[in-house]
């Protein structure tokens, strides 16, 4: 029997796959990208539906139930996804910055 | 006077004054600046109104200078270092940097400078006397600010917020920051007590203003948050 909680997960996996979807169809993912998203999507999706598949790991690990295991993966997943766009947003900040500055330094040479 | 002393005091100094949105006042700023110093560096900092046009009518009929203009905007330490760049390319041994809101009277520009040249320092700050005309909240949160600075740096300020500020080439380049927006004063006072440099204040006159659109108390908390990243990381 599938819980209500598992519904959800189905639901925000198909959602997901819809919007990663879309991304490549507008041109914004490549081959690699749409790729990469869609088995992540689809592996969430069959995870929710087969819980009992991570078994082993969650053993191993010490963790009691296959929704501990997942809710872990997803902040540490937070965790990185925040890194890596302040890291992102910080070179994209200091790219700009250069690029504005250096074309107002051009109408120095002109005013001189 | 000393051999370093007597470069100091010959050394060309250029006013630097970055500006947003201040159409209203930079037409009036530039002419009063021009009485105590021949060359002035105005940045516009991405203006959503007619300040850059305003600057260069101003500017126009006056020699030595110069306006620039950032095509978006970037935030005042931003504009501050474009400024900064563009004095040290025009072989400014001395760099005075200024708000353009007509909140700082250029007639401290030489009170400053001759702090600065005579007593042979690296940067001498523009300090603000509070009084009963400064509002109570900026009051407060200055102090905060300016005690929490004075910690992190082991320096003794009265005002560290304040934008009016005389500096040799050769201390920008060691206080030279990274902040894009309000928090630059905040990381230049940081960077100087790191490199322990010689520093001193001047009292200078400030005219409040009505439509003051400066520091509110977000950018004084995310101002603060900063300090911690500048003087840690």
């Amino acid at each position: 029997m599938i819980l209500g909680i598992q519904i959800l997960g189905i639901i925000f996996g198909l959602f997901m796959v819809y919007l990663s979807f879309l991304h490549y169809k507008r041109g914004e993912f490549g081959r690699g990208q749409i790729f990469f998203w869609e088995i992540l999507w689809f592996g969430l999706i069959f995870l929710v539906l087969f819980p009992k598949t991570v078994g082993g790991i969650i053993e191993k690990l010490g963790i009691v139930r296959a929704m501990d295991l997942f809710v872990i993966l997803g902040f540490i997943f937070i965790i990185f996804l925040t890194f890596y766009n302040y890291t992102t947003l910080a070179k994209i900040k200091q790219k700009l910055e250069k690029k504005v500055r250096n074309e107002a330094l051009k109408d120095l040479k002109k005013d001189r | 006077m000393d051999s370093i002393s007597q470069k100091t005091a010959s050394q060309k100094t250029v006013i630097v004054i970055p500006v947003y949105n201040e159409e209203k006042n930079i037409g009036q700023v530039i002419p009063q600046v021009k009485n105590y110093s021949d060359n002035i560096i105005v940045i516009d900092d991405g203006s959503e109104d007619e300040t850059y046009l305003v600057a260069k009518e101003s500017a126009q009929n006056i020699q030595n200078i110069i306006v620039l203009k950032h095509k978006i905007n970037l935030g005042k330490g931003a504009a501050l270092k474009t400024g900064c760049e563009a004095a040290i390319r025009l072989g400014a041994g001395v760099i005075i940097v200024m708000d353009g809101d007509g909140q700082h009277s250029p007639t401290d520009i030489p009170r400053l400078a001759e702090k600065l040249k005579k007593e042979n320092l690296d940067i001498v700050f523009g300090v603000r006397q509070l009084n009963k005309k400064t509002p109570i909240l900026r009051s407060l949160g200055n102090k905060i600010l300016t005690k929490t600075i004075n910690l992190l740096s082991d320096m003794s300020l009265n005002d560290s917020i304040s934008g009016f500020r005389a500096f040799t080439a050769k201390a920008y380049q060691k206080i030279y920051w990274q902040s894009q927006d309000y928090s630059v004063e905040a990381e230049m006072i940081i960077n100087i007590g790191k490199h322990k440099l010689k520093y001193s204040q001047v009292p200078i006159k400030t005219i409040y203003k009505d439509s003051y659109k400066g520091l509110d108390i977000l950018i004084g908390i995310k101002i603060l948050l900063n300090l911690f990243k500048f003087r840690f990381l």
